[in-house]
């Protein structure tokens, strides 16, 4: 502690009151065997600031985790961290920060396969070694699938992020073949507005025909239509999964509620490609019937 | 294989409803439980249905720590399964009733009609609408002369069960006093017996359980006299919507000496317990690890005041220095500043609540602190590197003059002028002077005081708005409104309880939330009984007359309240019993006396 510091608390301690509970010698003691001044916070992070080790964390999200926002994901995940005893690297300053990042904030009450977050650590640990610690005090419905560690340059996927594949399932009382006709006008259309509507902000129009990409319908073997498509997102902003819904059912004049929506997996653009990715096709294309095996599972 | 049937689990039509309208409410995450650390076993083999609730929103609830407490202590120590809910918010409310959907368990979407006991802690005034809102919404009679054996039992505790007269029709009975010991009988008798009626009559026999229907029957504040950090939650639920705490905490004390005469925790919660520092650093640091948080409060009525304070921080902060350690409710003094300083050495911003401007009106409310300690605690407090001091102070106390009003102006510029000799004229500090209204309690010295008119609150109010400066200082007032719904009801009786019902018919529901605060609710139901408002809250008690509550032993003697009362209007404090000797107030006995004595 700096002198200046120790003299502050002196002069500071001159007024103790007899009734209180430390008298001044025990207080001028107590000061002495203080473990951290702020100095000495501050420079504490700042190394541990320069040992950082990147690790991509690939989770799923199901059951009613899927109504949290995307903050207290975020938090919720931080917190299994904390728990899984991994050293988390925190931003230098007074106030420092665990660095955490998911790579696309997710729409209240959508599920996700394979969503990304991003942490440092302040210490390396082997991927399974990590995987295993995680896995073990995450909450229901938040489902481990990897651990990877990113060596070389980090370039954080959520700069990077090209778009998302989501899949919609609907009420019963939605055929195959209003989907199927709803689909083929949206691909045959140059343009297809729908309005954005948010709290305090006025309403903005959308051109979602911009953002989606390949689009197809998938049968199930329940006989419950569901849709699969490729929504981008680029410079110019994306549309909501919502709102992709919205102006299909537009397109065949009446209103597709959807029972589940999920965000299958999230495109990622490579460092140095300018954000461009090579679009999935998902017409035709194999179907996947859910998350990947929880990491660990046999 | 369905692409969704991997991960979802098999859901029944209420979890379905419940499922499609959350998408609807705001902050769904409040109702879909599964939180870490929450529990759940086989309802087929518990040995009885609990549900814990506290009726305000979930963030304010998950916070309390006598629910977390109770959640772990039947959960781990008995067959017996807990859950909880909260006071669903009204958006969700409504979509419950369009929908059908009763009330319930965050745990297992389980109706709480379903369960054999629901607990309803009671901790302000405020919430007491709420509670009616939940009954109605689980499908539960409001009142317990209709209720059958299809209905849980329905037990209130908490503080405000130190006068449970307004409330008495809507319960079946009260757990008067700390629940630690108590809950365990309670779980007995829900395992032993079988039928309403039988459980009743057992509970009925506890000396420290009130049963309204049987009349205003002598009942004894239960204390947890042993004050073991077993009872301390080892697994606390982590929320996951954000909570109005967000940290770990440890109880390290119980009680307060200071005596304070308008404080209710001070008199309700006597005599002081401690618990060593050698266990609450244990647990606070097993807290921790099994929370993820990064902030761990050791709390108790005055943390400064715990003896082994400066043991706890240290071997706390010998394990986790970089922990954010927080110790709410210091004395004003220069001590708990450096206290808090050594704690945490990150936070900008320091609280002190001195209460009260004034030495003569500090006397009044035996806040034994001078105007020198005041000023060398906020002297330290920047001096210490805080930019922002927090005050608290209350108007409308007994014997309330111009002076003790002007006196919080002057504190306000005074402070400030501390912070510019010390930080500069420009420096970047603010004064936050908040300004309460006093709300008289049962069981306090000033229990027989009533409010001061909501008019002159206004006033004074206004005196200090006008006369505060703007420049480096914040200045925020509580609503005189719902202080006197809190003045009228925390002192009511048995006549008030009509009151609270016609108010919630008539739309009242968290009242504590200035937004949905719903007036003209409250005034027409006070009207409608044959009641004002303010002149339930302005009321005065005569000294030899019986008080709502006399049937409720908080342990004090009637014989020290009013001698404390005497002394306050002699503007004469009585000493901390932990240093200036026994004041005799009733509070210790038996083996408490002697640890207390030693």
């Amino acid at each position: 502690m700096s002198d200046d510091a120790t003299t502050a608390t002196t002069v500071a301690t001159q007024g103790v009151h007899p009734l209180g509970p430390m008298t001044h010698a025990q207080h001028t003691a107590f000061e002495a065997k203080r473990l951290t001044s702020p100095e000495e916070a501050i420079a504490a992070s700042i190394a541990a600031f320069e040992h950082r080790y990147h690790y991509r964390i690939v989770v799923a999200i199901e059951g009613r985790v899927r109504f949290l926002s995307h903050l207290e994901t975020v938090d919720t995940l931080l917190g299994a961290l904390r728990r899984s005893g991994v050293k988390l690297a925190l931003s230098p300053g007074m106030k420092p920060k665990p660095r955490i990042k998911m790579a696309m904030p997710r729409p209240v009450a959508t599920e996700a396969w394979s969503d990304l977050v991003e942490v440092e650590l302040h210490e390396a640990i082997d991927a399974d070694q990590f995987a295993l610690q995680l896995s073990e005090v995450l909450p229901k419905g938040l489902v481990l699938q990897r651990v990877e560690r990113i060596e070389g340059i980090y370039t954080s996927a959520a700069s990077r992020v090209a778009g998302a594949t989501w899949r919609w399932r609907f009420a019963e009382d939605v055929t195959t073949g209003e989907l199927e006709e709803a689909v083929a006008r949206l691909t045959a259309s140059d343009e297809l507005l729908v309005d954005r509507t948010s709290p305090n902000k006025p309403t903005r129009v959308v051109d979602v025909r911009r953002f989606v990409g390949d689009m197809a319908v998938v049968s199930e073997d329940a006989g419950v239509p569901a849709l699969r498509a490729f929504v981008r997102l680029t410079e110019m902003g994306s549309a909501k999964p919502e709102e992709v819904v919205r102006a299909l059912g537009a397109l065949v004049g009446r209103t597709f509620t959807p029972t589940r929506t999920v965000r299958e997996s999230i495109a990622i653009a490579d460092p140095g490609t300018g954000g461009q990715i090579a679009e999935p096709a998902l017409v035709g294309a194999d179907v996947p019937d859910g998350p990947a095996k929880p990491w660990g599972a046999c | 294989m369905s692409f969704f049937a991997g991960g979802f689990e098999q859901v029944n039509p209420l979890e379905q409803t419940i499922e499609s309208i959350l998408p609807g409410v705001q902050k769904p995450s409040r109702y879909i439980g599964g939180e870490p650390n929450q529990v759940v076993k086989d309802p087929a083999t518990a040995t009885a249905r609990i549900i814990w609730s506290y009726p305000d929103a979930y963030e304010i609830g998950i916070s309390n720590q006598a629910i977390q407490i109770l959640y772990s202590m039947v959960n781990e120590r008995t067959g017996a399964w807990a859950e909880r809910t909260y006071c669903p918010w009204p958006d969700m409310a409504d979509a419950m009733r369009r929908e059908n959907v009763p009330l319930f368990s965050l745990e297992s979407w389980r109706p709480v009609r379903e369960a054999d006991m629901w607990g309803i802690t009671l901790q302000h005034e405020l919430c007491y609408s709420n509670v009616l809102e939940m009954l109605d919404l689980a499908g539960v009679p409001i009142r317990s002369a209709d209720r059958t054996e299809e209905d849980p039992i329905v037990i209130g505790g908490g503080p405000c069960a130190s006068n449970p007269e307004p409330m008495a029709p809507f319960f079946d009975c009260f757990l008067i006093g700390e629940g630690e010991d108590l809950i365990l009988q309670v779980v007995e008798i829900l395992e032993r017996l079988d039928t309403r009626a039988k459980r009743m009559l057992a509970l009925s026999r506890i000396p420290n359980v009130y049963v309204p229907s049987l009349g205003t029957h002598l009942v004894d504040r239960a204390v947890y006299d042993s004050f073991d950090i077993s009872t301390q939650p080892t697994k606390p639920i982590v929320p996951y919507a954000s909570a109005i705490f967000n940290r770990a905490s440890v109880e390290v004390m119980r009680g307060c000496t200071r005596g304070c005469r308008f404080c209710h925790a001070g008199s309700w919660y006597r005599p002081v317990r401690e618990r060593p520092a050698e266990k609450v650093v244990e647990a606070g640091l097993a807290a921790l690890d099994c929370t993820g948080y990064d902030e761990l409060s050791l709390t108790s009525l005055a943390t400064s005041d715990y003896t082994d304070v400066e043991k706890a921080i240290t071997g706390i902060k010998a394990v986790r220095p970089d922990l954010h350690l927080s110790l709410p409710s210091n004395r004003v003094d220069t001590g708990p500043v450096a206290l808090t300083a050594a704690a945490n050495t990150r936070q900008a911003s320091i609280t002190i609540a001195p209460e009260a401007a004034t030495q003569r009106m500090r006397n009044i409310i035996c806040k034994t602190i001078d105007d020198e300690m005041i000023e060398n605690a906020v002297r330290a407090a920047f001096e210490q590197g805080y930019t922002s001091l927090k005050t608290y102070f209350m108007v409308g106390l007994p014997g309330e003059t111009h002076d003790e009003v002007q006196a919080i102006v002057d504190f306000g510029i005074r402070a400030r002028e501390i912070g510019r000799e010390v930080l500069g004229v420009d420096g970047k500090f603010t004064v936050h002077v908040s300004a309460s209204n006093f709300v008289p309690k049962p069981h306090t010295a000033f229990q027989w005081e009533g409010m001061a008119l909501r008019e002159q609150l206004r006033r004074k109010h206004e005196y200090i708005r006008r006369g505060m400066p703007r420049q480096q200082i914040k200045l925020s007032l509580h609503d005189p409104m719902t202080s006197m719904l809190e003045g009228a009801v925390s002192r009511g009786g048995r006549h008030t309880a009509p009151v609270i019902e016609r108010a919630w018919r008539a739309g009242a529901r968290f009242d504590a939330w200035n937004e949905l605060y719903n007036e003209r609710a409250w005034l027409d139901a006070f009207e409608a009984e044959g009641l004002t408002l303010d002149g339930e809250a302005n009321r005065e008690f005569l000294e030899f007359e019986s008080l709502p509550w006399d049937h409720i032993r908080s342990g004090l003697s009637k014989e020290f309240l009013l001698d404390e009362l005497w002394q306050s209007r002699a503007e004469a404090v009585t000493g901390d019993c932990r240093w200036d000797g026994c004041t005799d107030c009733g509070a210790c006995l038996g083996p408490i006396r002697t640890r207390v004595m030693n």
